[in-house]
């Protein structure tokens, strides 16, 4: 499973229903503040890494791809 | 606990009427979430007043870059004044220099730093223990320092909101105080968290209640306080 997939199954989970768009996951609402939330805990565990909040935009949050950037950089 | 983001602002107030008169009330959504919760002996500590039960009143905001607002209401009429509310404003030329906090339920000044600092939002805390809470921010909270302004130490963290928005917390010196939370005003700072290997270390001048479940109508959180009864109390929330 490549990461852009994990991400996807990982949001999924999270909203509780199949994803429809890979962008605009926070300008559209399809993530709220208590999903982003479990968000990101479950990139933590997943990825095994920790996301430092002062070092994250609404930009990396936004999108598939740029939650991707975001892990690697991670 | 191992603290992720910040949450959301609480305001102890006497009423319902008290509410109306929050100054940026119209930028939240008109109906309030309503939650009652019991008598909670861990908050004994942080009270003057016997704890009856807490009613609190959620707002979440209209636009994305603001965290939350809850409101909840004591009996005690006592107004701290070491905390103000700090609104963005266009940057201004020349010197800035905020006024300490004033004694009123919702003291707020418009700041230049707030936009300076890409923040949406900030808050003054004046304390006679700059240091403790300099470390209480920083080391235990993971706010990052971002700059020092005359004799302010101005703090950034991000807020977990649809814009995950930067909250900017201004730390000044002022004289000491005595505050609990069900006196009037700004009362606690909300902060989500999560269960980590890693214990949160605080400066002596702090202490933490131990956890407690609060139960609300979406979801359930597991709370706990952090206090000095000088500042405003700090409850971290994690998710269950």
């Amino acid at each position: 499973m490549t990461n852009a997939e994990k991400i996807k199954s990982l949001i999924e989970v999270v909203i509780e229903k199949p994803l429809t768009v890979e962008d605009r996951l926070l300008d559209d609402g399809v993530l709220d503040s208590l999903k982003t939330l479990d968000l990101i805990y479950k990139l933590e565990d997943e990825f095994d890494i920790e996301i430092e909040l002062d070092e994250v935009t609404h930009f990396d949050f936004n999108s598939i791809e740029n939650l991707i950037k975001l892990i690697e950089r991670c | 606990m191992k603290v992720t983001g910040f949450s959301h602002i609480i305001y102890t107030v006497r009423s319902e009427a008290d509410i109306a008169g929050f100054p940026i009330l119209d930028l939240y959504d008109k109906e309030p979430q309503i939650s009652k919760l019991p008598p909670n002996p861990e908050k004994t500590p942080l009270l003057e007043m016997p704890d009856n039960g807490t009613e609190l009143w959620l707002f979440r905001p209209r636009e994305s870059n603001l965290p939350a607002v809850e409101f909840i209401f004591s009996g005690n009429t006592q107004v701290r004044q070491n905390v103000s509310l700090l609104l963005a404003t266009e940057s201004e030329s020349g010197a800035f220099e905020l006024a300490p906090p004033k004694q009123e339920m919702f003291s707020i000044q418009h700041c230049p730093w707030v936009s300076r600092f890409d923040c949406s939002l900030g808050i003054m805390l004046s304390t006679d223990r700059i240091g403790d809470a300099h470390r209480l921010f920083t080391e235990s909270f993971r706010c990052k320092e971002v700059d020092r302004i005359d004799s302010y130490i101005l703090l950034k963290t991000t807020v977990i909101n649809k814009a995950l928005s930067g909250l900017l917390i201004v730390l000044a010196s002022g004289p000491a105080s005595a505050v609990r939370n069900d006196h009037l005003g700004l009362s606690t700072l909300g902060w989500f968290a999560r269960q980590s290997s890693r214990r949160i270390d605080l400066p002596d001048s702090f202490e933490a209640t131990a956890e407690f479940d609060i139960p609300l109508p979406h979801a359930n959180f597991t709370g706990q306080f952090i206090y000095d009864n000088c500042l405003p109390s700090l409850e971290l929330l994690e998710k269950k």
